[in-house]
């Protein structure tokens, strides 16, 4: 077991909290008695009074013993857990499988068919406490499971099912008709499994017991490389070190600053969302009246185009980087929104319940809001706004059209608007990622809604177990009865919510300005009324059953519903998990036959616990911390020991197979492993600043600005087509973790020994370029320890246990295995240089590829030129001219430092955390 | 280094190389290869290959229909729509159609899943990755992916292709900027930096107490640079170079296909040995809007990619190896909505293409004149409205094809298994 990141070589371990802490109390839920999950050793002589709070639960209970002392404090116990992991940890006992009580098999179909599309983890109904398998991975066994536990936690629980399957205060309405032969069915299944009474408890027990937890310093190492694109300071990793909990949490909140944290945020959320997929036009503006400041501006800045000889406005580059500006202003409000809200540590509701939005200096002064800029150039800058100059349109409005400028608003009419700010769902990008139709009637926008902020994924219930015989409506198939239903009630009012917005996210846009029905609906549909503001055929704007209570704020009133939910923090810690962890959540319908799914299922159920706590104490706060700071719960998830694991004590036995996702060491994403260089080197593979307003790398150029880079084919997303990272290398992945070695080697290696003053060194100061393993270099000391090694040899050893910290964060000494085998690359390759190659650094090979326009800085001034479109390049004509340096290598050394530095550059470590 | 000789060295950044190496291995696999065609978003098979014309009384199907009628090509029948006629009547000796099969759903979501893995819940693989899994052991790219629904399930890894010159630069041997002036890093160099890096992920994996993500991380990458998969990808980026220019990227509007550079470079990877399968995506198909004109594009993109997949791979000698399936996540209502779109229709189709085979130029599966499908007897494949009928389900095509395909008793088969699921006779 290496030991990363201790500098005095000691690894620290500490125990894993062992997640039946959290998971034990669940019982208390269900049926008022703490022991219902415990082992018989373990159950205590009465059940509790309260059955919320279980003292004494054994040694795994909080307040029963060994709960080291990383764990959470009391007051985030897990004392108010949700009762769905419970419920689906229940073991049924071989006699209990064998002896199913009659009609289970029938009872099962029901649910399959009528049950399994709402009350399924992450369906609409997920936070009851009925929730089953999904429908394709829905078992006899299971099933029963289900309904005993829930008899078993609710009084009168088989005839609340009853009633509720008749459509009796059901958000899904009728299910089951009273009467009926089903209902007889399930009726006589509830009676006899309620007669039965409860199975033996199984105590549950947790995948991540037995794991140990990585040092601190090496958990800090990873969260900033994740958090904040960067290794580490030595001041951080000391005040990590210090041996306490709170030390290391104090670190990694203390990570969550400046621009490698904000691009953390902005990446992560956009993985989510995906709304850069219109980062250069998220709205056409040659057509726009409604913010007649746009309109208006657009029209000038055409006017000037035009006026410098351009025979359209869009061939001026000043006038393509103004509206290339405005779009992305535009499209990165929602991911701005957010880490505006994180970085001010703000309630993370924010998100949705802003009455604002984020715009740069651009969108700012199209949205008519007055707002003070550091820079007013900047169109990264982002401050909060409010849309103020919209306009409706009727008769009052006045607009006038030019073949060349575009639409301008010579009157803005009567119609002032006051723009319904709702957070993330009412900006533009949001609403044009997820457009609607005449048809899909914002379905879209909300099934994305409920899923990204209250983990409800309808789509995910939607299989069909017969045909679509249903009638259908003209606005396509019926959803209000038979199977469509179910996921349709749930939908359906959340897309009325999104009433006023058009398909490509235009506020109120129908002429008049009372709404943004279609106008083949207006006019070609019977059913539409004069007045109708929102189709007839659709339920009423609404959530869960609740409707909303006017029509001019449903929007608004969704977000606050959404943000108002225990749900909401669920869905949250989902919503930044993968980001931290580099590997998505266990889906809750993981099938298939073998081991690895039973361990899949079992990581779910603990990944599950492990949210919902982490949920409980983001609602409250953390540690009487502020409630809803993300910043605390970024914190907490790196300190959970699903991140926090680094090895398993097998003792000879096997590791649960549901800690199979358990421990962040994860291949860095293209933009992680970009950031980390550059953190490191100071280099950027292939970085220019593409059409004015974006620096980007060969790592973190995809997307809409570039014409192509490594990046997807590093694993990353472009947010359209590709919308998930790839987790796992592959051989083609490799070859561009090598060109990205090689190729930054060359390069920073030739600044720090021949560009770069021997103090502005990165990685190779206190060792010069005469240092070889048979030439001691000036200022290398002698070390009689060494054990009569040369004194080059032992100058190359130690700056090979220094990169080794550098680059990968452990602490290795210098004779240990690695600085060995590295040592032996440095001297084959130095042996072999001195017998073949000539005295100056690049003989007999090709000149280092420097695509880092920033490379220069400090070296050479005036070097970077950008072209008419704002794209900039090294002009290596004024580089040649200015050229003073000498690159002498003729120890042989600096070109060897070149192949042993790209080894190390594309090692495991240091490619992953 | 003196001025001089920095400025002779020295190169822009972005010149490329022309440097060519000859293959050095050849084609390391030479088994059969597969590529699955996914129309993403839910194509119309009413449009294409399971044709329907207006019923009276009933709403319009399909407005080719009001001027025109159903064609055949062979014993396969196709809408006189978009480049449908070009495709069918070139390709119907090689195509089985399958029609009326029902995905159950109108998610797309769940769509993708049971149409491509043949199971309507996450976690089962892709045929594409159940078949580079048996077959491509040891290959650098055994599965590709451009895209749209590509789940291994833990099988095999996928590797991702956008088709990009940059591919030809970060593959190039030597990784020299200015190859006549020599590589970046020696050949000898390359070599002593790849045997120490393989030390070290030896040594890496070796490590006890490893958790499973670790150590099946770590395991993933000593495989990827092993030696053999950065030779393969040697002989791949050789290939590319001298394949020229790549096929450009076809626009229409707010549309575009990148489908037939996709089966461009999946033909080379075959080529160069180092793939066996790829799902290839050509997204835009959920027409909600504008069905027609959108569909007419986008149906003639796919079909002129296939066309070309084949004929390049005809060029290279690969067509005989090849098998093509072509898919969407379901189909299309049987009406057009207020916006002249069509909707989400769960009744789909399947195409399957292979040369010199028996089942081809025929239909199996059937749909009513609503585009309803009906039920077949398992046995004979025919329609059959009796208790003996089946509806035809995904996984009764991913079935047959892994018994066709030889991996019906592979090790993923057995842990991907399809219960409860007939066996049809679809390639006999």
């Amino acid at each position: 077991m290496r030991t990363r990141g201790v500098v005095a070589g000691v690894t620290a371990r500490a125990p894993v909290r062992p997640l039946a802490a959290a998971a034990l109390p669940l019982a208390a839920l269900i049926g008022g008695n703490c022991w219902l999950l415990a082992g018989p050793s373990e159950r205590p002589a009465s059940p509790s009074p309260s059955g919320l709070a279980c003292p004494g639960i054994g040694s795994r209970g909080p307040g029963g013993g060994t709960v080291p002392s990383f764990g959470p404090a009391r007051s985030d116990g897990p004392w108010l857990s949700p009762l769905r992991p419970a419920v689906r940890r229940l073991q049924l006992p071989a006699t209990e499988q064998d002896a199913l009580p009659p009609d289970s098999e029938r009872v099962t179909a029901t649910v399959r068919a009528k049950c399994s599309a709402c009350h399924v983890e992450g369906g609409m109904s997920g936070h009851t406490r009925l929730v089953f398998s999904p429908s394709s991975a829905l078992d006899t066994a299971r099933t029963v499971s289900v309904f005993r536990g829930f008899l078993s936690a609710v009084e009168g629980g088989a005839d609340r099912i009853l009633e509720k399957v008749t459509g009796a205060s059901h958000g899904g309405g009728l299910q089951v008709a009273p009467g009926s032969a089903e209902h007889a069915i399930l009726q006589r299944f509830l009676k006899e499994l309620a007669g039965r009474g409860e199975p033996d408890p199984t105590p549950p027990e947790s995948p991540l017991d037995g794991l140990t937890l990585a040092a601190p310093e090496v958990t800090l190492w990873r969260a900033a490389l994740v958090l904040a694109g960067r290794s580490p300071t030595p001041a951080e990793l000391q005040a990590a070190g210090e041996g306490r909990e709170s030390s290391l949490r104090q670190a990694v909140r203390g990570l969550m600053s400046g621009p490698g944290f904000h691009d953390f945020l902005i990446r992560s959320a956009n993985d989510r969302l995906l709304t850069d997929r219109h980062l250069r036009a998220v709205r056409d503006f040659r057509g726009e009246t409604h913010l007649v400041d746009l309109a208006n501006l657009r029209w000038k800045q055409a006017q000037a185009a035009i006026a410098r000889g351009y025979q359209l406005a869009m061939d001026d580059p000043v006038f393509r980087r103004w509206e290339e500006a405005t779009q992305l202003g535009l499209a990165r409000a929602p991911l701005e929104l957010i880490a505006h809200v994180v970085e001010n540590d703000r309630p993370y509701t924010e998100i949705l319940t802003a009455d604002y939005t984020m715009a740069n200096p651009m969108t700012a002064a199209a949205f008519g809001a007055p707002v003070q800029f550091s820079d007013s150039e900047s169109p990264h800058e982002f401050r909060p706004a409010r849309i103020r100059n919209y306009f409706r349109t009727d008769l009052t409005k006045k607009t006038e059209f030019h073949i060349r400028y575009g639409t301008r608003v010579a009157q803005a009419g009567s119609l002032r608007t006051e723009y319904p700010h709702a957070g993330v769902l009412s900006t533009i990008s949001f609403l044009r990622r997820y457009p609607t139709s005449a048809v899909n009637r914002n379905r879209s926008r909300a099934r994305w809604a409920l899923y990204h902020f209250l983990g409800v994924d309808v789509g995910r219930g939607a299989e069909l177990a017969a045909s679509p015989t249903a009638p259908q409506g003209s606005g396509g198939p019926s959803t209000r009865s038979g199977e469509c239903a179910g996921c349709h009630s749930v939908l359906d009012p959340v897309a009325g919510t999104f009433q006023y917005f058009d398909p490509v996210g235009g506020y109120k846009t129908a002429f008049g300005g009372m709404d943004s029905l279609p106008e083949s609906y207006r006019s070609g549909s019977q059913a539409y009324r004069t007045g109708d503001i929102w189709y007839r055929d659709m339920d009423p704007p609404g959530i869960a059953g609740a409707v909303a209570p006017r029509h001019s704020d449903s929007l608004q009133w969704l977000a606050r519903r959404i943000a108002d939910d225990p749900r909401f923090a669920e869905a949250t810690v989902r919503f930044w998990w993968p980001a931290v962890m580099g590997a998505e959540m266990v889906g809750p319908d993981a099938s298939g036959s073998g081991p690895g799914v039973a361990g899949r299922r079992e990581a779910f159920e603990a990944q599950t616990a492990e949210v919902a706590k982490l949920a409980r104490s983001f609602r409250r706060g953390f540690r009487g911390g502020d409630p809803y700071n993300a910043k605390d719960l970024l914190t907490e998830i790196v300190l959970s020991p699903w991140f926090r694991a680094d090895s398993a004590e097998t003792d000879g036995g096997q590791v649960p197979a549901a800690a199979a996702l358990v421990g962040a060491e994860r291949l860095l994403t293209p933009e992680e492993l970009s950031r980390k260089t550059e953190s490191l080197t100071g280099y950027r593979w292939g970085r220019y600043t593409a059409r004015g307003l974006h620096e980007v790398g060969a790592l973190d150029g995809n997307g809409p600005d570039t014409g192509g880079s490594a990046e997807l084919l590093y694993g990353g997303i472009d947010s359209g087509g590709i919308q998930s990272r790839a987790r796992s290398v592959t051989p083609l992945m490799a070859a561009v973790a090598q060109g990205h070695a090689i190729h930054a080697s060359c390069a920073i290696v030739q600044r720090e020994f021949f560009l770069w003053p021997p103090q502005q060194r990165l990685l190779f100061r206190g060792i010069s370029a005469e240092t070889t393993p048979e030439s001691p270099g000036p200022g290398d000391s002698y070390d009689a320890s060494a054990g009569g090694r040369s004194r080059g040899a032992i100058a190359i050893r130690r700056k090979l246990v220094d990169l080794h910290w550098r680059l990968y964060g452990i602490a290795v000494g210098p004779d240990s295995p690695e600085i060995n085998r590295a040592f032996d690359l440095f001297e084959l390759v130095w042996e072999r240089k001195r017998r073949t190659e000539g005295p100056e650094f690049r003989d007999g090979q090709g000149p280092c590829r420097v695509d880092d326009t920033r490379y220069f800085e400090g070296v050479l001034d005036g070097v970077v030129v950008e072209d008419e479109w704002g794209n900039t390049r090294i002009d290596w004509e004024r580089v040649l001219a200015d050229w003073t340096f000498e690159m002498k290598d003729p120890s042989y050394a600096v070109r060897t430092w070149m192949v042993v530095l790209a080894h190390l550059m594309s090692d495991y470590r240091y490619l992953h955390l | 280094m003196t001025r001089r000789s920095f400025l002779f060295r020295t190169v822009a950044a972005g010149s490329a190389s022309r440097f060519r190496l000859p293959i050095a291995s050849g084609a390391s696999y030479a088994g059969p290869l597969f590529v699955f065609v996914q129309a993403e978003g839910g194509w119309d098979p009413t449009s294409f290959c399971d044709p329907k014309v207006n019923v009276a009384g009933e709403r319009v199907i399909n407005h080719w229909a009001e001027t025109d009628d159903i064609r055949q090509a062979g014993n396969i029948r196709y809408a006189p729509f978009a480049a449908n006629r070009e495709f069918f009547e070139k390709y119907h000796p090689r195509m089985l159609v399958v029609n009326g099969v029902d995905a159950q759903t109108n998610s797309h979501d769940a769509g993708m899943e049971h149409n491509w893995s043949g199971r309507i819940s996450d976690g089962y693989p892709t045929t594409t990755s159940l078949l580079a899994a048996h077959s491509g052991t040891g290959l650098s790219m055994p599965y590709l992916s451009f895209g749209g629904y590509s789940r291994p399930a833990g099988l095999v890894v996928y590797s991702r292709l956008d088709g990009s010159d940059l591919i030809r630069r970060i593959l190039a041997p030597g990784l020299a900027g200015d190859l006549a002036s020599g590589p970046l890093v020696e050949p000898e160099d390359l070599a002593a930096l790849r045997a120490a890096r393989a030390g070290s992920s030896r040594h890496l994996a070796a490590a006890s107490g490893l958790l499973p993500r670790a150590a099946r991380s770590r395991g993933q990458y000593a495989s990827a640079t092993a030696q053999e998969s950065m030779a393969d990808l040697a002989d791949f980026s050789a290939l590319l170079a001298d394949a020229g220019p790549l096929e450009a990227i076809e626009r229409q509007g707010q549309l575009s296909s990148s489908l037939r550079r996709q089966a461009q470079l999946a033909v080379l990877a075959f080529e160069a040995g180092v793939s066996v399968s790829a799902d290839l995506c050509l997204g835009g198909f959920d027409t909600h809007q504008d069905h027609d004109a959108e569909h007419s594009w986008l149906l003639a993109s796919l079909t002129g990619a296939v066309d070309f997949l084949w004929t390049y791979a005809e060029e290279r000698g690969l067509a005989d190896r090849l098998l093509v399936v072509l898919g969407s996540d379901f189909g299309r209502t049987n009406r057009y909505n207020d916006a002249a779109g069509k909707d989400h229709w769960p009744f789909g189709s399947f195409v399957v293409m292979q040369k010199g085979q028996r089942w081809t130029n025929r239909v199996v599966g059937e749909t009513d004149a609503l585009h309803f499908a009906r039920t077949v007897n398992p046995l004979t494949l025919r329609t059959d409205d009796s208790a003996d009928g089946i509806t035809l389900h995904p996984r009764h095509i991913h079935k047959a094809l892994r018994r066709h395909l030889g991996v019906e008793y592979s090790a993923g088969s057995q842990r991907f298994p399809f219960h409860d699921t007939e066996h049809l006779p679809l390639f006999l």
